[in-house]
């Protein structure tokens, strides 16, 4: 039947146990819908193909980095995933049908995802993508999967700059993320700041942000450095902040070797006097890799932390922490998948189908949800969620402490210093991305 | 003035850094001639044995700072025996997909036993203050070790009977096996002390730097450019390219930006191995 697709070697093919009640439910679901059709059209004396299509499950995919070097991200997002679709299918489905997960690992390789992308392209059942991680992951698959009418939900924390009309992003941008630390280290530790970023286009990006918003806020940058990211001696770097004498260093750094950066600036006894914010510090679980000493008082802004106190957030812990208790701390970026999907689900409900453009005017049309972050609300003109974004600090314990919350930020429109997006105005044909001018 | 004497103790961190991580392959592929792209594993278990230690057996940190040197010289010697052993006297190419195979395998056993982001141990605390500045102990540590460490190589292998048949059973084995020399025991030690010195380097640098399963494979390609570029004398050499090379990058770096001083050690290397074929050391009439 057309609801059984070809499974080429996606790893769902290679993991039943955990896919099988999903896809089991889905086909008993489907037999009775369509023996149910099949008793109509027996009376109607009509045979509908096109109905008994309709009543299958509805085929959704996920690609994440499972293995590999960015498994550390992608494991949990693709367990999340498969969770959010069990809760989804245990809730009745979406429409009334089930959803079938398709997973694939990504295994690290940018080539990968443009070749996933195509397979998930070529396959007609498949309607929408919850994936990807590092912006050139994204960069490879966007283009082909929303070309092809797919829709792409990408989750992460990124430095923005997407202007695509069937791509929506979960994750905090670097304006909402910069705003709330840059503010709170002028008030709490001075106005001196020293960035340090990875030298790629993240950092270059957050970088200009950082610039912009301590400007804005009557601060003054007193020194900024790019840092290769295989570069772990930081001895350079830490002499001149020693020169350069801030208040306030601003981490936009990335990656294992530049948590030394950390170590050797601890080291040098200068966490003593100098403080640390930074908009990437945590996501790749700094806080355990470093000592507590080393570590304590470094501020970050996400969105998600596992500590938030909300109804919502307390049932998706423990949901999570049942399937794998011997998991990690659950960082933002597993947060926005589960976001991705019923933001998703909501729209599809409210379009009343599946159909790319409907679901779009759907997901534009602002529904709010309440997720395990707090409110989201998905904003038309950016495609990027409104949502609370918390300042947090590290403690003795290896544990994120909520200093405050931002509610309901604004996402950013423009890419500083080039150009703006708006697509519900100018650009609401674009599939693009818009580069930084640096 | 106080920064002219920091940069000069940053210059000298650079320079042990350089020297620490390159010593093991120095013994390895600079005597030896193995091609070992599994350096870069051993400097990871040693900095994992240091870590392990420190954390799960709460031994003192210079404790298990030599533990890690005894964990890799014995990993090291079953190495030799199921891997290099066999491929003596073979092409270069075949101990390089050997070890290249075995640094693939070591990875992700470390994957599967310590995870992608394992908790690690911090520097040991305490700096010195020069003016304007302040500066780790633990990093002006470093030079005098690797001082220490090469110095008592020198004298291993220049003045002990052991040091003499190493380079015998390395430079012309069967010269050496014809004159009563046990080549094959020989070789094994000598392996063995190659990989307890990448071990020893890791785990000096472990307190220093995040310590995660692909923390090796960021040293190796420097490893491999100081010792080509030091040349035949494989301890001298090795130590004046850590010196040319780790100095060059970190004054460049800290002239103009990290980024720089990288390049700079590239460009080096590279001018250096296209004036001077044979390395710094190619001209010298010693051998060590």
């Amino acid at each position: 039947m057309a609801a059984i697709i070809k499974q080429g070697k996606k790893i769902d093919d290679a993991e039943p146990s955990t896919d099988a009640p999903i896809a089991s439910t889905g086909r008993r679901h489907f037999l009775k819908a369509s023996s149910a059709v099949a008793g109509t059209a027996l009376l109607g004396g009509v045979v509908g193909c096109g109905e008994t299509a309709e009543a299958g499950p509805i085929h959704v995919a996920s690609m994440f980095d499972v293995t590999g070097g960015l498994s550390i991200y992608g494991e949990p997002e693709m367990n999340v995933s498969r969770m959010a679709i069990e809760h989804i299918n245990e809730s009745g489905g979406v429409l009334g049908r089930q959803v079938k997960l398709h997973e694939y690992d990504t295994q690290s390789k940018i080539e990968l995802y443009s070749r996933y992308a195509q397979e998930i392209s070529a396959n007609d059942d498949i309607s929408i993508v919850v994936g990807c991680i590092t912006g050139a992951s994204r960069e490879a698959a966007r283009p082909i999967l929303t070309k092809n009418n797919k829709l792409l939900f990408f989750p992460s924390v990124d430095e923005g700059g997407e202007c695509d009309k069937y791509c929506f992003m979960q994750g905090a941008d670097c304006l909402q993320m910069e705003t709330p630390l840059v503010d709170w280290a002028i008030k709490n530790a001075g106005n001196k700041f020293y960035v340090v970023a990875a030298d790629y286009v993240y950092g270059h990006v957050a970088t200009a942000w950082t610039k912009k918003l301590v400007a804005d806020a009557g601060g003054s940058v007193v020194g900024v450095e790019f840092i290769p990211l295989d570069v772990s001696d930081f001895g350079a770097t830490i002499r001149r902040i020693q020169t350069a004498q801030p208040t306030v260093i601003m981490s936009n750094l990335v990656g294992g070797n530049h948590m030394a950066f950390y170590r050797q600036f601890a080291a040098a006894g200068l966490n003593q006097k100098i403080r640390i914010v930074s908009p990437s510090f945590g996501l790749g679980n700094e806080q355990q890799v470093l000592a507590p000493e080393e570590t304590k008082g470094i501020v970050v802004a996400y969105s998600y932390f596992e500590t938030l106190d909300n109804p919502e957030n307390k049932a998706f812990v423990a949901a999570y922490r049942e399937k794998h208790p011997d998991a990690g701390p659950l960082m933002d970026l597993p947060a926005q998948v589960w976001n991705g999907w019923y933001q998703w689900k909501a729209a599809v409900e409210k379009a009343g189908s599946t159909e790319i453009d409907t679901v779009v005017a759907a997901m534009e049309s602002g529904m709010p949800f309440n997720g395990p972050s707090g409110k989201v609300v998905m904003d038309a003109t950016s495609h990027r969620n409104i949502q609370d974004i918390n300042l947090a600090r590290v403690n003795s314990k290896r544990e994120f402490e909520i200093l405050d919350t931002q509610s309901q930020v604004r996402p950013a429109t423009t890419v500083p210093g080039s150009e703006s997006c708006d697509l519900v105005g100018k650009d609401k044909n674009s599939h693009r991305m818009i580069l930084p001018n640096t | 003035m106080d920064e002219i004497v920091v940069i000069g103790l940053s210059v000298l961190t650079s320079v042990a850094i350089l020297l620490l991580t390159s010593l093991g392959l120095a013994v390895v592929f600079g005597l030896m001639r193995i091609v070992n792209m599994a350096h870069g594993e051993f400097l990871m278990i040693g900095a994992f044995t240091t870590t392990v230690a420190v954390r799960s057996l709460e031994l003192p940190i210079w404790l298990a700072i030599l533990c890690a040197p005894i964990v890799c010289g014995f990993v090291g010697a079953l190495v030799e025996l199921a891997f290099i052993r066999p491929l003596y006297g073979r092409r270069l190419v075949d101990t390089l997909l050997a070890t290249f195979a075995l640094s693939l395998i070591l990875y992700q056993v470390a994957i599967n036993i310590f995870g992608t982001a394992p908790p690690g141990i911090g520097t040991p605390s305490g700096w010195i203050e020069i003016g304007r500045y302040t500066v780790s102990y633990y990093s002006l540590f470093l030079p005098v070790a690797a001082l220490v460490i090469t110095a008592l190589l020198y004298v291993l292998f220049k003045f002990t009977r052991y040091g003499l048949l190493a380079r015998a059973a390395a430079h012309n084995p069967d010269m050496a096996s014809v004159l009563g020399v046990e080549v094959r025991r020989v070789n094994l030690v000598t392996f063995a002390l190659g990989c307890a010195l990448a071990g020893l380097g890791g785990g000096l640098l472990s307190p220093m730097v995040a310590v995660s399963p692909g923390v090796g494979q960021t040293y190796i390609g420097q490893a491999f450019m100081t010792v080509i570029t030091g040349g035949p004398a494989f301890l001298l050499g090795t130590l004046s390219a850590s010196v040319l090379l780790g100095g060059i990058s970190n004054i460049v770096s800290q002239l103009f930006t990290t980024l720089w001083g990288l390049t700079a050690l590239l460009v080096t290397a590279i001018v250096l191995v296209r004036l001077l074929p044979n390395g710094i050391s190619g001209s010298w009439s010693r051998q060590l």
